[in-house]
């Protein structure tokens, strides 16, 4: 397989409009939006709070009833439907949401007992080991720490080898220096990975951090206002966050943000 | 800083850890056995009471009259026991696997609730006092309306509890599910049914004593066997020993149903923050 027969864009969304509702009461949370994923691209979407950009990640991952989204999502030439069907797609939400009656290890297995299909390529154990939890395998998720629990749900996500990684403000709930450290761990699960990275974060430094390249979504109906390139080299390190040039982007991001937010005052 | 000054001239404070009388030896079976050493006195204070005033034995038997009538007839009154086990046990059993299909099919069909639900209602509000002659009309006098009887009482808070737990499942757990590609039958197998079961044995604490009230009731009303039936015959005699015995071996036959499913609770939804609060 050459990269000239693949098309450059692994997922990609067209004229996407999200309506809540029905009648006069219905609210538009995005409109006319536009975007386009790489393969083993890292893309965050950031954007004030309530402008639709969980709504987004669930429109693409299929969770929203279908007679709420307009527009069309493609991932590899094929229909959303469709590449969930083929388990396309995995979602890390902010909370962990683990079933609390299995273990770390058997809560990542989940996907593979219902998914009924192909064997894995990393087994759940090893992706346990991927990040982080060697030795944590038979602990229930009320015995995890918040950081721990939120390892295991990314474990989990990766279970079905998703082309495309959907996660919602995956750091939210854990402390800053958790956070900081979750930073480095999922950029370097995701480079171990074959994976596309959408992820949501109204925290600019979290953004800049992880992405190739950020999105700024305006407020309610949401739509794509800016798109800042991020070329720092990879592997990343935590010392990226206080460099010159770091900061520098992060305003630049910052900048962007306010355009919209001014926009809509 | 006057934070550092202090810190080097001051001589660092050590807490005082308090000491634990709690776990001596003697202390430890105090605890354990202070409920029973209450009960004991309340059983001596009774018999005590009853001699001294020279309370006739029709009203109001001491202690010690209600062993004798034990002692007198053990076969009559195990057997009996037995007999309201076995009913309260099938009516329970039945009760769990009706109540369990019951719930599912009301958590996963709103068209099945809304058109089951009030008829379920309206056999809840109904006393079963009411419907077990009616019970005993159709089926004769046997096990049969018995167990129907503690069937109905046990069936309530089974079907309500399993269906809260059924329904009460975090979202994002299904929204994974779906993303995973799974079946509606792995969302219920994999993920609602054992969200459930918290709620179905907590649902057991009211539903198992149940059974076994539904099962004197139904021998009360309408059965040759067992100890309702026999309740009903010793107060004809006016054998007021033999009710006091009767009723102490339901007591006794409630609790230790009771205390069976509370113990299948803790060995079964270990996971579950409840109970390990209680473990």
């Amino acid at each position: 397989m050459s990269l000239a027969t693949q098309p450059r864009e692994l997922v990609s969304l067209r004229d996407i409009c999200i309506v809540h509702g029905r009648g006069p009461t219905a609210t538009i949370a995005v409109e006319g939006l536009d975007l386009d994923i790489g393969r083993q691209e890292f893309v965050c979407i950031i954007g004030p709070s309530g402008c639709g950009k969980s709504t987004l990640l669930k429109a693409v991952a299929g969770l929203l009833p279908p007679a709420s989204v307009q527009g069309t999502v493609t991932v590899d030439g094929a229909g959303a439907d469709e590449a969930r069907k083929a388990n396309k797609f995995a979602f890390v939400f902010q909370e962990p949401t683990l079933a609390p009656w299995r273990t770390a290890l058997e809560n990542v297995r989940l996907p593979l007992e219902v998914a009924g299909r192909r064997k894995p390529h990393r087994s759940p154990e090893e992706l346990l080991d991927l990040v982080g939890l060697k030795g944590a395998e038979h602990k229930l998720p009320h015995q995890l720490s918040g950081g721990m629990k939120q390892r295991v749900a990314i474990a989990r996500a990766l279970t079905l080898q998703p082309d495309v990684l959907l996660m919602d403000e995956p750091f939210g709930a854990l402390d800053e220096l958790t956070r900081d450290r979750m930073h480095e761990e999922l950029l370097n699960i995701w480079s171990a990975t074959e994976t596309s990275v959408i992820l949501v974060t109204h925290s600019l430094i979290e953004a800049v951090f992880m992405a190739d390249r950020v999105v700024v979504m305006s407020p309610r109906p949401g739509r794509l206002t800016a798109t800042v390139g991020i070329p720092f080299d990879r592997p990343r390190a935590h010392a990226l966050k206080s460099r010159v040039d770091f900061l520098d982007k992060v305003n630049e991001v910052r900048t962007a943000l306010e355009a919209t937010h001014d926009d809509h005052r | 800083m006057t934070i550092t000054a202090d810190a080097t001239t001051k001589t660092p404070v050590k807490a005082v850890i308090p000491p634990d009388h709690r776990s001596a030896p003697a202390m430890k079976i105090f605890r354990a056995t202070r409920v029973w050493l209450v009960l004991a006195a309340a059983a001596v204070i009774w018999e005590v009471a009853v001699t001294a005033f020279d309370v006739p034995k029709y009203l109001f038997p001491a202690p010690s009259a209600i062993i004798a009538e034990l002692q007198a007839k053990p076969d009559l009154y195990l057997g009996a026991t037995l007999t309201t086990t076995i009913e309260a046990f099938l009516g329970f059993v039945a009760a769990v696997v009706i109540g369990v299909i019951f719930a599912v099919l009301i958590a996963r069909a709103p068209l099945f609730e809304e058109l089951v639900f009030p008829f379920l209602n309206i056999i809840r509000v109904t006393p079963t006092v009411a419907i077990a002659p009616l019970l005993t009309i159709w089926f004769g006098r046997g096990m049969v309306p018995v167990v129907i009887a503690s069937f109905l009482i046990a069936f309530f808070p089974i079907i309500v509890q399993t269906v809260l737990g059924l329904k009460s499942v975090d979202r994002g757990l299904i929204d994974l599910m779906r993303i995973s590609n799974a079946s509606e039958l792995a969302i219920l197998t994999k993920i609602q049914l054992p969200n459930a079961l918290p709620y179905l044995f907590s649902s057991f604490r009211v539903a198992a004593p149940g059974a076994v009230v539904g099962a004197l009731l139904g021998e009360f009303l309408g059965a040759s066997s067992g100890l309702g039936y026999l309740i009903t015959v010793a107060s004809g005699q006016l054998n007021t020993a033999a009710v006091f015995l009767l009723a102490a071996l339901s007591c006794v036959l409630g609790i230790v149903i009771f205390n069976l499913c509370v113990f299948a609770e803790k060995r079964l939804v270990k996971w579950h923050p409840a109970v390990e609060l209680q473990a």
